[in-house]
């Protein structure tokens, strides 16, 4: 309560020539703020997505644009994803859903030269942006850099529905299951006709081992 | 006539109230302006992050602290993969230490200017907090260069970093912090040396080295107190004990010590410190590879880990009881906001309500580092 001790007449009235003496110094860089360049964007008249786009608009401040590696909704390469499933288990959240089948064998060189090999593919490639929190942990173990950040963050949608990315189409996945059957179909009589023959072959070897 | 009978009226600050700083509720029984028992309520940002991370895998959990303090979401990350680090027994590359420095204090200079910008505001200045956010916006811009994020960062890795820093990173830092050494002193002397603003926080609320052990305060709050604690250099960890800083104590500044304007002028004093650790590191920043060898599922020992670090908010720590399994049997976080909160009710009587909100500012209270 009675924190403030009692202040002699010279020591009161220093107190308050210092106190205008240090607003009036608050207020002159105040003011001297009114003159530089404004920090601030108007954001959807103004391109933020590079440096440059900032450096072409009426824009003069000091803001540095969107990085190269900005972490914006999730996107996936159809083409290079071997549906391995390594990022699904690696969402703390699991708001990837990956559901896979055989597919024909393929080579190709994934992220930084490694070469990569596709043995299933993708019938169903869902990413909940909803629950996503774009911490970039799928992207980190995926070997063939399949799964990237894009650098989109404007992700306003018209229903809960929509917030669920679907990359692989129906078409798509009706084809990759088609070719899984045939696939399977093809193992399957491989197989049969390898029991066959070895079968054969035993009978061949057991008579022998007979005699 | 009979004495006026008159009884005290309990009256409740928060849950909404904007210089509470978050979701916290203060259960306030005054007389008049005065105080005579404040009691805080907390919980009502109780995301149960310590129970998630049972479910999670030991990298997917790094994510999670990033939201336990948002404000130091990379010395909240540190905290953490250091316990694991310590638990799996994995070098870290010696590249990967000094961007874990200088990220850590980059994110210290940012957390300590919100501290800074919120308590200006809630004593009435409203322009240092603008001006405090502007320069703030820079550091952002530093950190989403290296990890791509602005807030939420997942930056620090098990092991080292994410991501390695962009070419002309080191010279982008160096450029800003000559920018800023001057800006910060300018904000001071918009704000911190103005008498009004002295005499309003001077002489308020102090804690004694006593009682400051008592309540077990940790970071700026303690040594506002006058006590030279900084795990930094108390228990060096990463590359600490390699670099050459002062740990700034309350000295009286503006009155007695340990009082709300010494708290407040200690973390103006570390961003001083900070800014001397990043140029240090810009020096020495070696060559080399940013991530040890770790595999994708961590299959620790048994046992129990616990590592502490200095964030803005004091000493965290990370306590891991592992059962060897994929995800820890059990997580606690311990944090310096709930020890700065529980001190409130000690030195809060007697003071006017007006002043409370000068003593939650000064203490630098974070709510979701509170209820975790």
């Amino acid at each position: 309560m009675n924190r403030k001790p009692r202040l002699s007449f010279k020591a009161y009235f220093g107190q308050i020539v210092s106190g205008v003496q240090t607003m009036f110094e608050g207020m002159s860089i105040s003011l001297a703020s009114t003159f530089l360049k404004v920090q601030t964007v108007e954001y959807p008249d103004v391109d933020i997505s590079s440096r440059e786009s900032l450096r072409q608009s009426t824009y003069k401040g000091n803001m540095a644009g969107m990085p190269e590696n900005y972490r914006g909704i999730l996107k996936v390469d159809l083409d290079i994803c071997t549906a391995c499933l390594i990022c699904m288990k690696a969402c703390p959240i699991d708001c990837i859903a990956i559901t896979n089948v055989k597919c024909d064998k393929r080579k190709f060189n994934g992220k930084s030269g490694k070469a990569a090999v596709q043995t299933r593919a993708a019938t169903r490639f869902d990413i909940d942006i909803g629950k996503c929190m774009f911490c970039g942990l799928c992207v980190i173990p995926c070997p063939t850099g399949a799964i990237a950040h894009s650098k989109i963050f404007e992700m306003n949608r018209g229903s809960l529905a929509e917030l669920v990315e679907r990359f692989v189409t129906p078409e798509q996945a009706a084809k990759h299951e088609a070719r899984a059957l045939e696939i399977e179909t093809e193992e399957a009589e491989k197989k049969a006709a390898k029991a066959k023959t070895d079968a054969e072959a035993k009978a061949k070897v057991e008579p022998k081992g007979e005699a | 006539m009979g004495k006026l009978r008159t009884e005290l009226m309990t009256i409740n600050m928060g849950p909404q109230h904007p210089s509470t700083h978050g979701v916290i509720r203060f259960i306030i029984d005054t007389d008049g302006e005065v105080i005579h028992r404040c009691e805080p309520d907390v919980g009502y940002l109780h995301r149960s992050i310590e129970k998630i991370t049972e479910h999670l895998s030991w990298q997917g959990i790094v994510p999670f602290t990033d939201r336990v303090d948002y404000l130091c979401a990379m010395n909240s990350n540190w905290a953490y993969v250091m316990a694991v680090e310590k638990m799996i027994a994995v070098e870290v590359p010696r590249r990967a230490e000094f961007i874990r420095v200088m990220v850590g204090e980059l994110n210290r200079i940012s957390s300590h200017m919100i501290a800074i910008g919120t308590t200006d505001m809630d004593m009435g200045a409203f322009t240092p907090f603008i001006q405090l956010l502007r320069e703030r916006e820079y550091i952002n811009d530093l950190l989403e260069m290296v990890s791509g994020a602005r807030l939420t960062y997942n930056y620090l890795s098990i092991g080292g970093v994410n991501y390695d820093i962009p070419r002309n990173w080191l010279f982008k830092v160096e450029e800003f912090l000559n920018h800023f050494d001057p800006a910060m002193e300018q904000m001071n002397r918009l704000c911190t040396y103005n008498r009004i603003f002295i005499n309003r926080m001077a002489n308020l609320a102090p804690i004694s080295k006593e009682l400051a052990f008592d309540y077990n305060l940790v970071g700026p709050n303690l040594r506002g107190s006058g006590v030279k604690s900084d795990v930094r250099r108390d228990q060096p960890y990463s590359v600490y004990s390699e670099l050459d800083f002062e740990i700034p104590v309350g000295e009286g500044f503006g009155g007695e010590v340990g009082d709300c304007y010494d708290r407040f002028m200690v973390r103006i004093l570390e961003v001083r410190e900070s800014i001397k650790i990043l140029r240090q590191c810009i020096k020495m920043m070696p060559e080399g590879p940013i991530q040890a060898k770790v595999k994708n599922t961590i299959k620790p020992p048994e046992g129990h880990f616990y590592s502490r670090s200095e964030t803005p908010r004091g000493d965290t720590g990370y306590f891991i009881e592992s059962s060897g399994g994929t995800s820890p049997y059990r997580l606690k976080i311990r944090s310096g906001s709930f020890t700065g909160i529980s001190i409130t009710p000690a030195i809060s009587k007697g003071i006017l309500i007006a002043d409370l909100v000068a003593v939650i500012g000064s203490l630098d209270i974070v709510a979701p580092e509170l209820d975790r």
